[in-house]
């Protein structure tokens, strides 16, 4: 399922993704704790998720079920991105991850396993 | 004062407002727009009253008498006294009102609805949108913040569904920031956060409000939305200036840079920039470019230039008003005491024969608008007013009661008042008064609206923005009184 996300309702989805099936009342808590919105505007953002698709909400207390993955979600962005940046060379995207001065050794020993992996 | 007239005269205002912006938008500084702008302004929206239907004609009638005697002298107000005559109309207003809403009212309002659920549904759905800005984890802002204290706390958000910086809320503003601002850039980020910062110590949203507010009750008005759009520009310009005060007039290129790379930003996210915006932007740039230091004389000039245009201004708002002046002078006069005298009128056929030559001719008129005209006081038909006919309304139907009285004043002596009533199924529908001293009309009065003031010569001289009497009904007039015993 491809549904592209607004920053805001990344923040509702990426709570479903930590956290699983959450009801409302509590997602309004935390996005209140973590940047400061009030319970109306959560509920109008999980509202707009619910109407994209990307949430089921289930009765009674309000419990939203994200409808899709933290994967395909990255998935489509990432695709996005490639075909924008690197005219759709995913390989280019991964040298440029790799000659990224700021990466820490750690990363980069993290990705070179990825690729002998994925080899 | 009705809307109608509020608008017009207002029109004048913003008229001069705009010829002076071309004329001298980048030599003067962007205030001496701003002050305007809020005097006119004040004159759209203060004092805000929705008439009845009555003033709304009456004013029509007014302009149109204005533009056809427009060369007729000018007299004093000569004192009025109507006595009971007062009493009736207020009783009769509203009822009269509320039975005939006129339908210029009825589309003015349908147009102010429209207008203004238009603006409303707007604000709020991009308000619930701001809503959902996020927090920036950025150690400039914070900087900037602890710096930039004032009363209110002022957030710093962003948001991706913003294309360029904007600030909103009175009581608790917020800065928004579009996802894809310059972080890095500090110098990039500094100008836009001074900008915003000014537009919320200024309240320039109050601003921008009072100018939606002054577009949906004047939204007939195309003046008025000229304004809406030049008012906002010259909020920004204004705010330009102030910023670049406050940082130095030496940054104005790297300002103006600022500027013209959001708005880069912006019109690659908005395929369709029209070309007004694009020329709203260019005139940011070159007054920016453009901007000086302000000399004594640029803020003498700016002074002049408010004080006398708001005083030209204030002038002509107190010729519009004039109106309810007489009325206030009716209700004060209401309680003079009215003391019987012996009245012996005389006119001379001479002087007939000129009142008639200087009163256009009363047309005849169907029976349905016979009410109304009587109410309105008179109508005016191609330029040519005049009254229902005392006759005609007789022919119709309607019962026309006189009643004479005796007013009496060391002003006006020897005063009779007679006031026609029009009277249907035993309902008052209104009344028409004139008052005739030593022989000479003094004054009339049409159901609360005073028609006339004669001087106390030979001759009529009408004022300005008059409504004639009939000849008719002015010899109906003068043969009653003649025929008193």
């Amino acid at each position: 399922m491809e549904i592209k996300f607004f920053d805001s309702e990344l923040k509702v989805m990426d709570i479903l993704w930590k956290e699983g099936d959450t009801t409302a009342k509590r997602i309004a808590e935390i996005l209140t704790r973590q940047v400061g919105w009030s319970k109306t505007t959560t509920y109008t953002v999980i509202k707009k998720c619910i109407e994209k698709g990307a949430i089921r909400r289930y009765d009674p207390n309000f419990v939203c079920h994200p409808l899709v993955t933290r994967e395909q979600t990255r998935e489509l962005e990432i695709t996005e991105f490639i075909n924008k940046m690197y005219d759709g060379a995913a390989d280019q995207l991964v040298a440029s991850i790799l000659g990224r001065k700021n990466l820490s050794l750690e990363e980069i020993k993290r990705l070179k396993e990825i690729v002998n992996k994925l080899e | 004062m009705n809307i109608l007239t509020m608008s017009l005269s207002a029109s004048v205002f913003i008229l001069a407002i705009i010829i002076i912006r071309a004329l001298a938008l980048y030599s003067l500084p962007k205030m001496t727009f701003f002050a305007l702008w809020i005097v006119a302004l004040c004159r759209l929206i203060i004092p805000f009253s929705v008439h009845s239907p009555f003033s709304l004609y009456t004013l029509i009638n007014m302009l149109r008498t204005h533009f056809s005697t427009t060369d007729a002298t000018i007299i004093g107000m000569a004192s009025i006294n109507v006595g009971a005559a007062v009493d009736t109309i207020n009783i009769s207003l509203p009822k009269t009102a509320s039975e005939n809403i006129s339908p210029l009212i009825a589309v003015w309002f349908i147009g102010f609805l429209a207008c203004a659920l238009f603006f409303l549904i707007t604000h709020f759905r991009w308000r619930s949108e701001y809503k959902t800005a996020l927090p920036i984890d950025n150690e400039f802002i914070r900087a900037w913040q602890q710096i930039h204290l004032i009363r209110r706390k002022v957030e710093i958000r962003q948001s991706d569904k913003i294309t360029s910086p904007l600030a909103y809320g009175i009581f608790r503003p917020v800065i928004l920031l579009p996802k894809g601002t310059e972080w890095a850039n500090e110098k990039h980020l500094e100008y836009i956060l001074m900008h915003e910062y000014v537009h919320i110590r200024r309240f320039d949203i109050i601003m921008k409000l009072l100018l939606i507010a002054a577009v949906c009750v004047h939204w007939f008005n195309p003046l008025v939305w000229i304004m809406y759009i030049l008012a906002n520009r010259d909020i920004e310009l204004s705010c330009d200036e102030a910023v670049l005060r406050a940082v130095g007039g030496t940054m104005k290129s790297a300002y103006a840079l600022t500027l013209i790379k959001l708005e880069e930003k912006r019109s690659s996210m908005i395929p369709l920039i029209s070309n007004f915006s694009k020329n709203a932007i260019e005139e940011r740039i070159v007054s920016i470019m453009k901007m000086k230091k302000i000399t004594i004389i640029t803020f003498l000039a700016t002074v002049l230039i408010v004080a006398g245009l708001s005083t030209v201004f204030a002038t002509i708002a107190k010729n519009d008003t004039r109106n309810s002046d007489r009325v206030s002078t009716t209700e004060s006069s209401t309680s003079t005491v009215a003391v019987p005298s012996s009245s012996n009128s005389t006119i001379s056929p001479d002087r007939l024969a000129k009142i008639e030559a200087d009163t256009p001719s009363a047309k005849p008129i169907d029976e349905k608008a016979l009410q109304e005209y009587w109410k309105m006081g008179a109508l005016n038909v191609d330029g040519v007013p005049y009254l229902p006919l005392v006759d005609t309304a007789k022919n119709l139907g309607y019962t026309v009661n006189v009643d004479t009285k005796n007013i009496d004043s060391a002003e006006y002596p020897n005063t009779v008042e007679y006031n026609y009533e029009l009277v249907k199924d035993g309902k008052s529908l209104g009344i028409a008064s004139i008052d005739i001293s030593n022989g000479k009309v003094v004054t009339y009065m049409i159901d609360g609206i005073f028609l006339n003031t004669h001087d106390k010569a030979t001759n009529i001289i009408l004022q300005k923005d008059t409504v004639y009497m009939s000849a008719q009904l002015f010899k109906e007039a003068l043969d009653t009184s003649n025929k008193l015993p």
